[in-house]
């Protein structure tokens, strides 16, 4: 048991004696033993956000030829309906990139300045 | 044993900032592949779909700005109402490091309890995320039910 403690306290070391030393408060900026946890964590989310990224622009693209494709057909078959339809899904659609890329940021940065710190 | 309980509280101050760093992390993903699920259904021209991935990313903004506004103060008021100085002498030292370890350790749960939330929310498990609220309730109980135990534990033994 004793052995076990040991072993635990000298993997730990690097992490639990600089939190002793450093006399940090919690609040985010110190060299904490979480702290090299959520760098890989946030290495990991933007690899992911680009991914994603990209898988919208290209989701976007081939709606927005599609639609394109279905306006083009209803106006030469002279179907004002589909036609129609191609244009509010298009309008739609920008207006959802608009969103992704303008208001998703945003919406990021306001979440991360609302972090509340340890109410203890 | 003072030492102790500070290093304590900051191991646990620390693992709350991680934890609502991930979160954060995590609902912008969340939401932009809401995003992503919305504008591919509504290119399909399949609106049930739609529906389904702007209500989850309406849930996951709520269930965020629940953690980061309500739950901080939540905790507060919990925390204000363990008693911190019952009984007298060691009992008395006792009792304020137990309350503050109590606090802090069912607002790391609480925290963690609506992280898991928001996973729920993001991949549509209603019943997971229904768990995972009444945990974060369950632990608010337990803080409450702390701060009946102290008093009367130290009454019970006839500390003073």
């Amino acid at each position: 048991m004793t052995h076990k403690l040991l072993v635990t306290v000298y993997l730990l070391h690097p992490y639990l004696f600089p939190l002793l030393d450093s006399g940090d408060d919690g609040g985010g900026g110190g060299s904490g033993m979480f702290d090299k946890a959520l760098e890989q964590i946030r290495l990991v989310a933007q690899d992911a956000w680009g991914f994603l990224i990209g898988l919208f622009i290209i989701v976007a693209l081939l709606g927005a030829l599609w639609l394109s494709l279905q306006g083009t057909a209803g106006a030469a078959f002279g179907g004002s309906r589909m036609t129609g339809m191609a244009i509010i899904g298009a309008v739609g659609l920008i207006v959802l990139v608009i969103f992704v890329f303008l208001v998703l940021p945003e919406m990021g940065g306001m979440l991360e300045g609302l972090q509340p710190d340890p109410p203890f | 044993m003072a030492e102790v309980a500070a290093f304590l509280v900051i191991l646990l101050r620390e693992a709350w900032v991680a934890l609502v760093g991930a979160m954060v992390a995590f609902a912008a993903l969340a939401l932009l592949s809401q995003a992503l699920k919305t504008t591919s259904a509504s290119v399909l021209g399949a609106s049930i779909y739609v529906w389904e991935a702007v209500a989850a990313g309406v849930g996951v903004l709520l269930l965020v700005l629940f953690g980061f506004l309500g739950v901080p103060s939540i905790v507060r008021a919990t925390q204000a109402a363990i008693p911190t100085s019952a009984g007298c002498g060691p009992i008395t030292v006792l009792s304020e490091l137990s309350a503050s370890m109590i606090g802090s350790i069912a607002a790391l749960r609480i925290i963690r309890s609506v992280f898991a939330a928001v996973v729920y929310a993001a991949a549509g498990g209603s019943g997971g995320m229904a768990h995972a609220l009444l945990e974060s309730g369950e632990a608010i109980l337990g803080m409450l039910l702390a701060s009946v135990a102290i008093p009367i534990s130290t009454h019970f033994l006839g500390a003073c």
